[in-house]
C-alpha cells in the first residue's frame, strides 16, 4: 500500500519533469527516421567490379551465367583489370571478379579482392566457386543435405532488425540512464529525509522508483513497436520480456547509484556502463563475430530475444529463460541496491 | 588574461581529478582503443562457424580447418543439435551413409551461409572430378580491415562528446554551488572565463585523437591533416559542453541532455557508415558528420587537404550558426 502510493505519487511527479517526454520525443524522433526517412531496407550490397576477357562462345556463356545469378544487380562490367583495381580504390569494401584464359588455354576466374581479407575467408569463397562449379559437372555426386531444427526463419527488414536495438538501449535501460538523476533529485530536494519520518520503508521508495521507470519503458517501447514492427511483433511475450529488461535495467542503476554522492561522478561509471553494454551489438549486426565474451553480456540475449518476438514463429522457451534469468538478476542486484541504500541513502 | 585562463582551466583539472572524472573520461577513449585493437584480428577471420560431431572424419576437419572455425565435440547424437541450438551462428555436421554429410543448422543463422556450407562440402565430396576451369584468388595490396577503419574514425569522433562533459560537467557543478555568480564579480572578463572554461574541450579531443590513432597503430598517416580534422572535432565538443552546460540548470535535465546528444551523433555515424550513399544528403546538417568524413577519409589515406579544409569549414560554420542562434541564452546561462 506505502509503495503504491509512493508509486503513484513519483509517477505523477515524472510526468510535472519533463524528462519523458524527452523519452516520447525520442521515441517519436525513433519512428519518424525510420518510417518515412529510411526505406524499409537501408543498407545496400557492396558493389561486384566484373571483367570477363574471354573469346566467343565463351564470353556469351560466362556472361550469360553472371546476368543469371543471384548478384547479378551487384555486378558493374568494366573494360580493363586496370579499371577494376581503380574502383576497388575507390571503394575499400567492395571486390572485383575477373575471367579469362590463361596460358594453357584454361578458363581462369581471378577473384580480386581488397587485400585485408582472412587467408580463411579467401579460401572459403575459392572453395564455394569450385563447390558451385562441380554441381553442373555430369557426374557430380549430391551427398549433403541439410536438415533444420528450428522452424525455417523469414528473412527480417533492415527496419526490423534495428528494432531490437532501439528497444534494448533506450527502453529497457530506461532507468539505467536516469535512475540516479532522479535519487539525487530527491537528495538535493530533502524528499529522502523528510521520507524517513514516514512510515514508507527504503525498499517502498526504491520500488517506487522501479515502477516508475518500468512505465516509461513499456510506455515507449510499446509505441516504438506499434509503429514499426505493426502486425509482425508477438505483443504479450514482447511486453513480458521488456518489463524483465526494464526492471534488469533501473536495478543495474541503483546499484550504481548506490556507490557514489553526486551524479556527476554516478553518470561517469553509468557511461561506461552502458559503454560496456553496447559492445553486444557488434555480434548482433556480425552474427559470425560473436566470441563467449561478447555472449555472456546480458544485452546480447536480450537483443537475440527480442529479433525471436519479431519472427512468425519465435523460440519462446528460450525468450521466456532470458527473461526469467533478467528477472533473477533484477531481484538479486536489486536486493544488493537495497543493502547499500539503507546504509547510505539518507546521509 | 592568459595567466586567468590557466587558473580557470587548472581549477577544473583539479575538480575534476578529485572527482575522478577527468580520470574516467581520459581513460576511457584509450581502454575503447586497446579493446578494438585486440578485437580486430579475430573480427572476420572465421566467416563459417562449425561443429562436428565426432563420426566425421580427421582429414575433413582438416580441410574445414582452413576455411572457418571447427569445433570438434566429444560425445556423439544430442550434443551436435545442443550446440546448434545455441544462440550464436555455429552450423552443425555429422556424416551420414558412407562419404555423405548432414549440415545440421537452426534456421535462423545469417542467410546464405548454409549454401555456402553446402556448397564447400559438395567441393570436397567432389574433389575428384575434372573442372573445366580455374579458380584463383588476387589482391590489391590494401591491408587495413573496415573494422580498424571506422572503429578509428568513430572512436575519434564519438570522443568529442567526452571533452564537451568535462566542460558540461563544471559549468552544472558551479550552478549548483552557485559559484557562477561568484565568478560575475570576480576581476575575470567573461570572454576570460569562456576561454578557461572551454579549454579543456578543446585540449582532451586532441590529446584522445592522437592517442587513438596511436593504439591503433596506423602508419603514414597525414598527421597536419589530423590536427586540422582533430579542430573541428574540438569546436564540437565546445558546443556540445556550453550548449547544454548553460541551459540546463538540473541534474535531470543535464543527464537528459547527454542522453539525448547520443541521438544525432549515433546517428550520423551509423548513417555515414550504413546508409547508401544517396541518403548521405540526409546528414549534412550535422557537424558529426563532416567530421567523420574527415577521420575517415584521413585514415583510408585519401584524404585532400582541399578536403579536409572544407568539412572542417563547414564544421566551423554550422558551430557558429549555433552560436550566434544561442548567444544571448549562454550569455544568460552564465550569469
Amino acid at each position: 500500500m506505502k509503495f503504491l502510493t509512493t508509486f503513484l505519487k513519483d509517477l505523477k511527479l515524472s510526468f510535472r519533469t519533463f524528462y519523458i517526454y524527452i523519452e516520447i520525443a525520442l521515441a517519436v524522433i525513433f519512428i519518424l527516421v525510420m518510417l518515412f526517412v529510411l526505406p524499409e531496407n537501408f543498407t545496400t550490397e557492396h558493389d561486384i567490379y566484373t571483367l570477363i576477357e574471354l573469346e566467343e562462345p565463351a564470353y556469351s556463356s560466362v556472361r550469360t551465367l553472371f546476368d543469371e545469378g543471384a548478384e547479378a544487380d551487384r555486378l558493374i562490367y568494366l573494360d580493363s583489370r586496370e579499371a577494376i583495381e581503380n574502383a576497388l580504390l575507390e571503394d575499400r569494401e567492395a571486390a572485383g571478379i575477373h575471367v579469362f584464359q590463361s596460358a594453357e588455354g584454361r578458363i581462369t576466374y581471378d577473384f580480386v579482392l581488397q587485400g585485408y581479407e582472412s587467408p580463411k575467408l579467401v579460401e572459403l569463397l575459392k572453395q564455394t566457386f569450385i563447390g558451385d562449379l562441380t554441381t553442373y559437372m555430369p557426374d557430380y555426386e549430391d551427398q549433403v543435405s541439410i536438415t533444420t531444427l528450428g522452424g525455417a526463419r523469414e528473412k527480417l527488414s533492415d527496419r526490423l532488425t534495428v528494432l531490437p536495438v532501439f528497444l534494448v538501449l533506450n527502453s529497457a535501460f530506461t532507468g539505467l540512464f536516469i535512475v540516479a538523476a532522479y535519487i539525487f533529485m530527491d537528495k538535493d530536494e530533502g524528499t529522502i529525509k523528510a521520507l524517513t519520518v514516514t512510515p514508507a520503508k527504503i525498499s517502498d521508495y526504491l520500488l517506487a522508483k522501479l515502477g516508475m521507470m518500468l512505465v516509461m519503458g513499456m510506455l515507449t517501447s510499446l509505441l516504438v513497436t506499434v509503429a514499426i514492427a505493426r502486425g509482425s511483433a508477438h505483443y504479450g511475450p514482447l511486453m513480458i520480456f521488456m518489463a524483465a529488461a526494464n526492471l534488469f535495467g533501473t536495478a543495474i542503476g541503483l546499484l550504481l547509484t548506490s556507490f557514489y554522492d553526486d551524479l556527476m561522478k554516478a553518470m561517469s561509471s553509468i557511461f561506461v556502463v552502458v559503454f560496456v553494454l553496447a559492445f553486444s551489438t557488434i555480434s548482433y549486426f556480425m552474427p559470425s563475430f560473436s566470441p563467449l565474451i561478447i555472449r555472456m553480456i546480458p544485452t546480447y540475449p536480450m537483443l537475440v530475444s527480442i529479433r525471436e518476438l519479431l519472427y512468425q514463429q519465435p523460440n519462446l522457451t528460450y525468450v521466456y529463460a532470458t527473461a526469467g534469468g533478467l528477472l533473477a538478476g533484477a531481484a538479486l542486484i536489486f536486493m544488493l541496491a537495497l543493502y547499500r541504500f539503507k546504509k547510505t541513502l539518507t546521509v | 588574461m592568459f595567466r586567468k585562463i590557466l587558473r580557470i582551466t587548472g581549477r577544473d583539472v583539479r575538480s575534476g581529478l578529485r572527482d575522478n572524472i577527468i580520470v574516467y573520461v581520459i581513460l576511457a577513449p584509450f581502454l575503447s582503443a586497446l579493446i578494438l585493437r585486440g578485437l580486430i584480428p579475430s573480427v572476420g577471420a572465421n566467416v563459417l562457424q562449425m561443429a562436428v560431431d565426432p563420426s566425421v572424419e580427421p582429414a575433413v576437419v582438416e580441410y574445414l580447418e582452413t576455411i572457418g572455425k571447427v569445433e570438434v565435440l566429444e560425445a556423439d547424437g544430442e550434443a551436435l543439435e545442443r550446440r546448434v541450438r545455441a544462440t550464436d551462428d555455429v552450423f552443425g555436421l555429422r556424416q551420414a551413409g558412407e562419404g555423405g554429410f548432414e549440415i545440421v543448422k537452426e534456421g535462423n543463422e545469417q542467410e546464405g551461409m548454409d549454401e555456402i556450407f553446402e556448397l564447400v562440402l559438395d567441393a570436397y565430396v567432389n574433389q575428384d572430378l575434372e573442372l573445366p576451369m580455374d579458380a584463383l584468388v588476387s589482391d590489391i595490396g590494401w591491408k587495413l580491415p573496415p573494422l580498424k577503419q571506422f572503429g578509428a574514425s568513430v572512436l575519434v569522433v564519438f570522443m568529442s562528446v567526452f571533452g564537451g562533459m568535462v566542460i558540461l560537467i563544471n559549468l552544472v557543478e558551479e550552478k549548483q554551488d552557485n559559484t557562477l555568480s561568484a565568478m560575475n564579480v570576480a576581476p575575470v572578463s567573461r570572454k576570460a572565463f569562456v576561454i578557461g572554461k572551454g579549454l579543456l574541450g578543446v585540449v582532451i579531443p586532441v590529446i584522445h585523437a592522437f592517442g587513438v590513432l596511436l593504439i591503433l597503430g596506423f602508419e603514414g598517416l597525414n598527421y597536419g591533416m589530423v590536427t586540422v580534422a582533430i579542430f573541428s572535432i574540438a569546436l564540437i565538443s565546445v558546443l556540445i559542453g556550453f550548449v547544454i552546460g548553460v541551459m540546463n540548470d538540473n541534474v535531470i535535465s543535464a543527464a537528459s541532455s547527454m542522453k539525448v546528444l547520443f541521438v544525432p551523433i549515433l546517428a550520423s555515424i551509423m548513417g555515414a557508415i550504413f546508409l547508401a550513399d544517396k541518403w548521405n544528403p540526409l546528414l549534412y546538417w550535422s557537424p558529426f558528420y563532416w567530421a567523420f568524413d574527415s577521420m575517415n577519409r584521413i585514415v583510408l589515406l585519401e584524404a585532400t587537404w582541399g578536403v579536409v579544409l572544407r568539412n572542417t569549414g563547414i564544421v566551423l560554420a554550422i558551430t557558429a550558426v549555433v552560436f550566434a542562434l544561442l548567444s544571448r541564452r549562454i550569455a544568460r546561462g552564465l550569469n
